[in-house]
């Protein structure tokens, strides 16, 4: 087992089978944690595991087979992982249905709203936002059970919320920043934490189809996301909760990298009566 | 034709059958406009529509029971209105799900994010986030090809997106705030606009219930929903598109300009920018 900042700590990653979440999966393991690597592609997530075998340990990961989307399958894979491990620590909320489900290139000429393919709607909603809460609902009361524990989602930028041509993608980790806010008070005092992590910008994944035509290195390369994964899943970030930390600058230090969870900057908004405080 | 500004609209509304729904169907069928009432559940559309006519007059209603996640009956109500009225120029996205399926009390017993019912946690984002996009999408090729509509839909205030104890009400209505900034931005040019109108603070309907002991009056009241969105279906709103309203801060007798910086804004968190680095050949469109 590799040394390092996470030594001890089980984590559990969705989307592990490429792109930004094998991506951080490597790089954990190289901090020494112990990884439940979840998607829905088996031949994909072996090769992962075989990779993190390689630095960890044959006994440093279990990949699982999973459809975050599904109840029971979803609450399977974090039993599962428990049953294996004895522990879950963290769990990185990583996989998604990108823009290139609706689009082949999300930058081009845009897919009207009216034009979209309902059902691939439906599928970003569910996969997006419902599957982190599936997730979590299921890995947070372990959490719980030690005092310690991070849930750490992967939205997008502000305004790539709202982008058009992308059918419910920008929609969907809308909602999911929002959860997370949600998650961070129900957590406030218990020792686990939610914030959400993204790249800060498109990154060089399947995500962003190559017909985008963008220099694939004017991208944000997913090795960006690896000090901020560490950070966050380590005992570093303890006391950080309903934050929004940007990988692309996260060379910039933390006060630059980071932000309050969902649009708050824009101060109270509901009129409330004068019984409820929040 | 003053006191009847609408006359000649036809409105596709959805959660009709009470609350804001009801509310703004009655005001914007006394400005002379017909109505599609769509809601799940016929008997309380049934007392709506007598409502609504004794409103707008005898003939002014239709009640279509219709589930807006459901993409035939969604068609068909789209089918139906325009058999009866001959077409259709507004649709209003009202219908939703409530905090009231999570709690009865969410000032008090608000359930923790990790004891909700993941089946229920998913049907409210489908009703409230897809429902909208549903009938959105079936609606607006009709209005392009007339060159002239309004979609507008109700989400909720921007800090209640977030409110806990409310299971997946505030994040579906954060997704449907960010996709009626994209639906806005896709109508461009059509004559066809899409905004938000909210009331602006919970409000007197059964979306709050009676056990949070809030005191009724210091709610919003449903009816400040109709001068904003009888505004808002008007010709004097041709140039409004993808922002939002907040009716309780509407003021009817302020001058237009005034009345509209006082309650609107853009829609979404569209003021905080970006954040994100961009690729050099990003087309600059308007994000």
């Amino acid at each position: 087992m590799a040394e390092g900042k996470l030594n001890g700590k089980v984590v559990m990653i969705t989307g592990a089978g490429r792109g930004l979440g094998r991506e951080m999966a490597l790089a954990l393991a190289g901090e020494g944690a112990q990884l439940a690597l979840v998607d829905m592609d088996g031949e994909e997530l072996q090769e992962v595991a075989r990779e993190i075998a390689d630095i960890g340990g044959p006994d440093s990961v279990v990949p699982l087979g999973a459809d975050v989307s599904d109840p029971d399958s979803g609450t399977t894979a974090v039993h599962y992982a428990v049953e294996n491990f004895g522990r879950l620590d963290v769990l990185f909320n990583n996989a998604a249905i990108g823009p290139p489900a609706m689009t082949e290139n999300p930058f081009g000429t845009a897919t009207k709203f009216w034009e979209l393919n309902p059902h691939t709607f439906i599928c970003m909603l569910d996969v997006n936002s419902a599957g982190p809460q599936i997730m979590a609902g299921a890995a947070v009361p372990y959490m719980l059970k030690n005092g310690w524990g991070r849930v750490i989602n992967i939205t997008t930028a502000l305004d790539a919320m709202y982008a058009p041509g992308m059918g419910a993608y920008g929609p969907s980790k809308a909602a999911l920043e929002a959860h997370t806010v949600v998650m961070a008070k129900d957590l406030e005092g218990t020792g686990v934490t939610a914030n959400v992590l993204i790249p800060g910008g498109p990154a060089n994944t399947r995500m962003i189809p190559v017909a985008t035509g963008i220099p694939r290195d004017e991208l944000i390369q997913p090795q960006a996301m690896r000090a901020p994964a560490i950070w966050l899943a380590s005992n570093e970030s303890d006391g950080h909760n309903g934050e929004r930390f940007i990988a692309g600058h996260w060379d910039r230090g933390l006060e630059k990298a980071s932000a309050p969870c969902a649009w708050p900057q824009l101060g109270q908004q509901a009129i409330l009566p004068s019984s409820i405080k929040r | 034709m003053t006191d009847r500004p609408l006359e000649g609209r036809t409105v596709i509304l959805t959660g009709a059958g009470r609350g804001l729904g009801k509310a703004m169907a009655e005001g914007l069928a006394a400005q002379g406009a017909k109505i599609a009432l769509i809601d799940l559940d016929e008997d309380v559309l049934t007392a709506a529509v007598a409502d609504v006519e004794a409103a707008g007059g005898q003939g002014c209603a239709l009640a279509v029971p219709t589930d807006v996640t459901d993409k035939d009956r969604a068609q068909a109500a789209i089918d139906r209105t325009i058999d009866a009225f001959g077409g259709f120029d507004i649709l209003i996205n009202d219908a939703a799900m409530g905090p009231q399926f999570f709690t009865g009390n969410f000032v008090e017993h608000a359930p923790k994010f990790w004891e909700i019912d993941p089946d229920l946690w998913h049907r409210v984002l489908i009703v409230n986030a897809y429902g909208p996009q549903l009938m959105a999408s079936v609606a607006a090729p009709h209005l392009v090809e007339r060159g002239w509509g309004r979609i507008v839909n109700v989400t909720t205030s921007l800090d209640t997106m977030y409110l806990r104890g409310c299971g997946s009400y505030g994040p579906s209505k954060a997704a449907l705030e960010a996709n009626t900034r994209i639906m806005s931005q896709d109508l461009a040019e059509t004559g066809v606009t899409a905004n938000v109108l909210i009331p602006g603070g919970p409000a007197n309907t059964r979306m709050i219930p009676e056990a949070t002991g809030f005191d009724r009056d210091e709610l919003v009241q449903p009816e400040a929903m109709r001068a904003p969105i009888c505004w808002l279906c008007s010709d004097d709103a041709d140039d409004i598109n993808g922002m939002r309203f907040i009716a309780a801060m509407w003021d009817e007798s302020l001058p237009r300009d005034e009345r509209i910086s006082r309650a609107g804004a853009p829609t979404a968190w569209a003021q905080i920018g970006s954040l994100a680095q961009r690729p050099s050949n990003w087309a600059d469109t308007e994000r």
